[in-house]
């Protein structure tokens, strides 16, 4: 961000309209900042929220109560209101006005920088209407909306209200062709609610007493893994829960006698270091799913047989050991899946990278494919022909495509809540199946993807929340290394500050910061083996110096 | 030597399966010692490749240098590895700090923190 544009953002310099818009909408979160907001979905489990939600809430609430055009635009639309109000447990008396230097305080501490990405695309608005078409506009509010929609169904009060109002802007006899990370379909004017509402009225999951106990993945319990999940990986609670609760339905649909659809095979897009994988082999060893995971391109052209991805297979099965319905119900993690993208005027890899994409499609499809594995007799060493089903499996395709994104934030694809407001409310970037086609996915491949799913880049405040409190932090590592050689580490502040900045340059996401750790620790290792009693103490000229070493080494090897 | 993934587990999680990883090919460690040589790396979130090996298999040297029998053992499983990658760019690097433990093993020198490199 430029100082000028960090300037504009600035309390002291926002126009009347967007300070009273501002202001009432950081008393509503006062007044909500505190409050524990848990609903109970009968399929899916506690539905939270964030604090990051909060604000958003409290952004749509004060639409409704600050006088003026805004006010005026969504009057008709006040049942939503009543519900944000009931979805919050909050009373209209409990927004009580802050102090003006609270409000500059509250402003700089927590909406300057959690929404400063929404604001800064208001620096040319003169107006709260149009502000408030931006953060409508934004990934976070649609599923925050899918949320309350989802609790309003489960309230029967008004119920018919809810559907006259709802049944304006869904189009329930739309089939879903598939869904995003925000819940909206792809193309098509949908309400988030529609793909979940879909499982949650019409399909009950049925399991043989017999395995009720065994299945754990199909009680509500198994959603109380998911905050455990979110706290683990520091900016990346949304991508967390949105890949949960997708690989949770694959396994209840692979588990379910009833017909639940089609399973969600996902395309997840982020840049390195950014989780992906991290947090899809946490669910599934959660969920206690067999897991692999391969890169595309470890497929070489002299090298592939098409028996190669068989090998995926044959791994899933003996993680099962020898359970092979469990095994066929696995999660296959393909990463680097952007690398098999080719053009028309490529030569190199080119007849390897279709084959590739031949064979995953096939793969996607489901299909049987017979296997030699080892035999049961321990005693001998035998082999079995087994047929694996691959119509259960779980497909996770990691890639990165930032500049596509970036240049797709252009495209115009509407999203509301409202049919006539809708038409007010602007553009939306949506990943589609166009997106992969255009850098080289085949049609029948890309149209196998049916669910898209994305990280969020890491700031700088990432990385130090990431040292500081995550549970993966590479300090812990640091910590417990000296304190088993009877030692001990002290690292003040402003050391957080220069490791996150030393791992924000480096642009290697959570990497970055293992390998400043790596460094560090490479710097301090002769005192921690060698001594006892030793203070290491790690301030920033430390994180400069052994930064500066370490490149400079590398530089001259 | 597997170097499996283990970049979403808790550290004890981590040292724990790294420690299984090191005694599996030498298991007259002790594992306090293997769980020491596990501290020793940073959490493991990439496909293989060579840097990991050396890394892993100059703390087993580390931690183990008192006894130089175990590590000129040790020491030869690394060359052995080396010698196969045929354009690491890095190759000068470990050569340089193979040259040093070569020296300790010769008496010349104490073992050879990576600092010095």
């Amino acid at each position: 961000m430029s100082e000028e544009e960090r300037q504009q953002l600035q309390y002291d310099n926002l126009n009347n309209s967007m300070k009273t818009y501002v202001n009432k909408t950081m008393d509503i979160y006062h007044a909500i900042e505190n409050k524990k907001v848990v609903q109970e979905d009968e399929v899916f489990g506690p539905i939270s929220i964030m604090d990051m939600d909060k604000q958003y809430l409290s952004f749509l609430l004060a639409g409704y109560l600050v006088e003026g055009p805004l006010q005026k635009s969504l009057s008709s639309y006040s049942l939503l209101r009543d519900n944000y109000f009931h979805f919050l447990s909050l009373k209209p008396e409990e927004i009580v006005p802050l102090e003006d230097d609270q409000y500059k305080e509250l402003y700089q501490k927590k909406f300057i920088f959690d929404l400063k990405d929404v604001v800064k695309r208001s620096l040319d608005l003169q107006n709260s209407v149009e502000f408030y078409k931006k953060i409508i506009q934004e990934p976070r509010f649609s599923v925050i909306h899918h949320k309350i929609n989802e609790t309003l169904k489960l309230r029967d009060n008004g119920k018919k209200k809810t559907d006259d109002l709802l049944s304006k802007t869904i189009s329930k006899k739309e089939p879903l062709s598939f869904q995003t990370q925000k819940g909206v379909t792809f193309d098509r004017v949908v309400e988030a609610t529609t793909p979940l509402k879909t499982v949650v009225e019409e399909v009950e999951i049925e399991v043989p007493k017999e395995d009720r106990k065994k299945e754990f993945v199909m009680t509500k319990e198994v959603f109380d893994l998911l905050p455990g999940i979110e706290h683990k990986f520091v900016a990346q609670e949304q991508f967390a829960e949105a890949l949960f609760r997708n690989l949770v339905f694959n396994q209840r649909r692979a588990l379910s006698k009833e017909d639940m659809g089609a399973r969600s095979i996902i395309f997840v897009d982020g840049a390195s270091g950014t989780g992906k994988t991290a947090i899809t082999k946490e669910i599934a060893e959660k969920l206690g799913v067999p897991f692999k995971t391969t890169s595309i391109t470890s497929y070489s052209a002299t090298g592939y047989a098409g028996a190669d991805l068989t090998s995926l297979l044959v791994g899933l099965y003996q993680l099962s050991d020898g359970d092979l319905k469990k095994a066929e119900r696995g999660i296959i993690v393909l990463d680097e899946f952007d690398k098999i993208a080719y053009s028309s005027e490529e030569v190199n890899d080119l007849k390897m990278k279709k084959a590739v994409q031949q064979q995953l499609l096939d793969f996607m499809g489901g299909g049987k494919y017979e296997l030699s594995v080892k035999g049961e007799d321990k005693k001998k060493s035998t082999t079995k022909i087994i047929e694996f089903d691959t119509s259960s499996l779980t497909f996770v395709c990691l890639g990165a495509l930032t500049k596509l994104r970036e240049q797709a934030v252009q495209k115009k694809n509407p999203i509301g809540f409202g049919a006539e407001f809708r038409e007010e409310v602007g553009d939306h970037f949506e990943m589609s199946p166009q997106a992969l086609m255009d850098i080289g996915i085949e049609k029948e491949l890309a149209g196998r993807i049916n669910v898209y799913l994305y990280t969020e880049d890491y700031s700088k405040e990432n990385y130090v929340e990431m040292l500081k409190n995550s549970d993966i932090s590479p300090m812990i590592g640091l910590q417990n290394l000296l304190q088993a050689t009877g030692n001990s580490l002290l690292v003040n502040e402003d050391a957080y500050q220069a490791m996150a900045e030393e791992a924000y340059h480096l642009n290697m996401g959570a990497r970055g910061l293992q390998l400043v750790a790596n460094s560090l620790r490479n710097s301090f290792l002769d005192v921690a083996l060698e001594k006892t009693g030793q203070e290491i103490k790690i301030d920033r000229e430390m994180v400069d110096q052994v930064m500066n070493d370490t490149f400079d080494r590398k530089v001259r090897k | 030597m597997k170097f499996e993934y283990n970049g979403n587990l808790l550290e004890k999680g981590r040292v724990e399966q790294v420690a299984q990883e090191i005694l599996a090919l030498y298991p007259e460690i002790p594992l306090e010692q293997a769980k020491k040589m596990a501290m020793l790396e940073g959490a493991i979130s990439t496909d293989y490749n060579i840097d990991m090996a050396f890394v892993r298999y100059y703390n087993i040297m580390l931690i183990m240098k008192k006894d130089p029998s175990f590590v000129k053992r040790v020491f030869q499983d690394l060359i052995s590895i080396l010698e196969k990658q045929e354009k690491e760019k890095r190759m000068d690097y470990y050569k340089a700090v193979l040259l040093e433990i070569g020296n300790y093993l010769m008496g010349i020198r104490e073992f050879p923190y990576l600092k010095e490199f």
